[in-house]
């Protein structure tokens, strides 16, 4: 009987090869030079051809291999992503203490124990560290509210 | 300059009250990382990379050291106490200490692995302050064909010497010297695949691209999860320490061994401590009179892993130092803070920043020792920071990632590159394709493309010149030969089931 193909991996594989393919295209704006002169687009082009290379061949080795039980957690990636996303965009807006609170308030959530307490706690206690350490100590410019 | 100058000029350097002061911190934040399962030394040093722009370069280069060391003593408290190695490096020492602490010896188990430690630490600083100024003088006479050889022996080895599959690390290792390419080329000023996004233009930023791939890939993994701590986690007393008169007979020839394996793969670029650890731990078995005892306790099995361990992270700054290339990953991270200090090593290292590296092997004797004494009395400390509940230090290692990243340049785009690499790097661990060598190939990248194109340049386009030269040949050789041991089928089949038992760590 034949075992079914493992499309995970051999997607996984796969994905390194377009990676290889893209860094190719892209690098038609990139001159090739010649072999002695090489022009920027020389090593990233040899670079692609092998990646695409090497992903053939794991695709290859994995294709029948049995598939195993990924553990994915959707909400962990979820709410910790967003996190840092917010952070990202509020810390300049909005200033260092809501744009932590938002993080802390976010990666708390993903664990089942938090209370509203302790992300309380963690939030003030990081709030005051971080103004402490990097507002002050470092010179981070970044008010601590407002933008 | 010669050894007792040397050492004068290292003392001169690294005794002051403020590379002191540093070397303590930095020792301390590797012990409490390496104790802590889930977070490495490398996104240790990543993330404490932002608070040493603000210091003087040995400061700051003296307490990245010290994390970097300091982690590899930490490990192995959370491996023996807990079965949970902190760090993948010290996963075989929880083969035989786990079942030492069951034993009720987990106190003998923690002073053997703390002393063999500090005494594979040591003997790896002798072999570094003895061979690397004479290995970076040698390679005065390196051209562009050498280092281009050597440092594509680091990556394939790199690459290859990962537990998993070698393809796995070759792809790893390729799409990070194509990461590598982003920004602008050194030699024409072509801005190449930037997508037109203006904070490319200087490439990816290192400590995103670290923290993304080895802090949050991490943190995703275990989060939400159950626990995994601390239901029988022993207390662990002061007279309990003590190893008998028989445990010290038995394990001072495994440690001596474990050194000096550990030193050896150490030298070899791409190489790192958990490849050395794995391997000393293989040949005492392998000289054991009696195999049945390992994985029941058995004190050579803690020993000459911790040594090797050790003195392979020690010995992984001779490459490092005398030639810029990094030993392993964490090792590339510690190179990239180097750069970011305007410190480039390279064989001149030695005799134009002398102060610098006689001043950082000072250091490492000075942590070492300090580790000594950290870690003995305050093991109750360290068992402690095992029961820091997830729910307050998930939380707070992604805020430390998120300022600490943003500090480097002020903006918000690298922190945007933190989520984008913490999804890859997520995506990778979870197909088992080791992100390590993705580091190390794009840190080695820029260096990499540029003597690759002036070795060809001096050789107007002759591709021989790899190969004429003898010492670049040698090195290929070596490239080669590890490409093809690949091929063989029952070296594959030993790896792999080395890696199995392992599970699912990365060797970083």
């Amino acid at each position: 009987m034949r075992r079914q193909t493992n499309w995970p991996e051999v997607v996984a594989a796969l994905s390194f090869a377009l990676v290889g393919a893209i860094a190719i295209w892209m690098a038609r704006d990139y001159p090739l030079g010649t072999i002695t002169r090489m022009g920027p687009g020389f090593v990233p082009v040899a670079l692609g051809v092998i990646l695409i290379l090497i992903s053939l061949a794991i695709a290859w080795q994995c294709r029948a291999l049995p598939r195993e039980e990924a553990s994915f957690s959707p909400r962990a990636f979820l709410f910790i992503m967003s996190g840092i996303f917010l952070w990202a965009m509020l810390v300049e807006r909005a200033g260092f203490v809501a744009a932590t609170v938002v993080l802390v308030i976010a990666c708390a959530a993903v664990e089942r124990k938090s209370t509203v307490r302790s992300t309380a706690f963690l939030a003030a206690g990081l709030c005051l560290g971080g103004y402490l350490i990097f507002l002050r100590g470092l010179n981070i410019p970044l008010a601590a509210f407002g933008g | 300059m010669d050894l007792l100058s040397g050492l004068a000029l290292g003392i001169e350097t690294a005794v002051t009250p403020e590379t002191l002061l540093f070397c303590l911190i930095g020792v301390t934040i590797g012990m409490f990382i390496g104790v802590l399962p889930g977070i490495g030394p490398m996104a240790a040093v990543a993330m404490t990379l932002p608070v040493t722009y603000h210091l003087e370069p040995i400061s700051g280069l003296i307490m990245l050291a010290g994390i970097f060391y300091g982690a590899q003593y930490g490990g192995s408290t959370a491996s023996i106490l807990l079965n949970l190695p902190g760090t993948s490096t010290t996963a075989v020492t929880a083969i035989d200490g786990y079942p030492m602490a069951k034993q009720g010896r987990a106190g003998v188990a923690l002073f053997i692995t703390t002393i063999t430690s500090f005494f594979g630490g040591c003997f790896a600083i002798v072999l570094l302050m003895s061979f690397a100024p004479a290995l970076g003088k040698m390679a005065l006479n390196f051209s562009s064909a050498e280092y281009f050889s050597i440092m594509l022996l680091g990556l394939i080895a790199a690459a290859t010497m990962s537990l998993g599959s070698p393809l796995k690390g070759l792809a790893s290792v390729t799409a990070g010297l194509l990461l590598a390419m982003v920004g602008m080329d050194p030699t024409s000023g072509q801005i190449r695949y930037t997508f037109g996004i203006l904070e490319l233009q200087d490439g990816l930023n290192l400590v995103a691209m670290a923290m993304g791939l080895f802090g949050v890939a991490e943190i995703l993994k275990n989060a939400g999860r159950p626990e995994r701590k601390a239901k029988n986690l022993q207390k662990v007393r002061l007279r309990e320490l003590m190893p008998t008169r028989k445990d010290l007979s038995e394990c001072w020839k495994p440690t001596l061994r474990g050194a000096g394996i550990g030193s050896f793969i150490g030298i070899l670029p791409g190489a790192g401590p958990t490849l050395a650890a794995f391997l000393a731990y293989a040949v005492e078995k392998r000289v054991a009179r009696d195999p049945s005892r390992f994985g029941n306790g058995a004190i050579e099995g803690i020993s000459a892993p911790e040594a090797a361990n050790n003195a392979s992270t020690q010995a992984a700054f001779i490459p490092t130092l005398a030639l810029g290339i990094p030993g392993d990953a964490a090792m590339a991270v510690l190179l990239g803070a180097m750069m970011i200090h305007g410190i480039t090593p390279r064989p001149e290292f030695f005799t134009n920043n002398a102060d610098l590296f006689w001043g950082l092997v000072v250091s490492f004797w000075i942590g070492n020792l300090m580790l000594l004494v950290l870690n003995i009395p305050l093991i109750g400390v360290w068992v402690r920071i095992l029961t820091i509940p997830q729910k307050i230090l998930f939380p707070a290692i992604i805020f430390f990632i998120c300022v600490g990243v943003y500090s480097v340049n002020n903006n918000t785009f690298d922190v945007m590159t933190v989520i984008v690499f913490g999804i890859v790097g997520y995506l990778m661990s979870m197909y088992r394709y080791p992100p390590a060598p993705l580091l190390m190939g794009f840190i080695l990248g820029p260096m990499l493309e540029q003597h690759f194109r002036r070795a060809l340049l001096f050789s107007r386009g002759d591709m021989w010149t790899f190969v004429e030269r003898p010492i670049s040949a040698a090195f290929l050789a070596c490239s080669l030969a590890l490409l093809l041991l690949l091929m063989f089928p029952a070296l594959r089949a030993l790896w792999r089931r080395r890696a199995l038992k392992l599970g699912r760590l990365w060797p970083l």
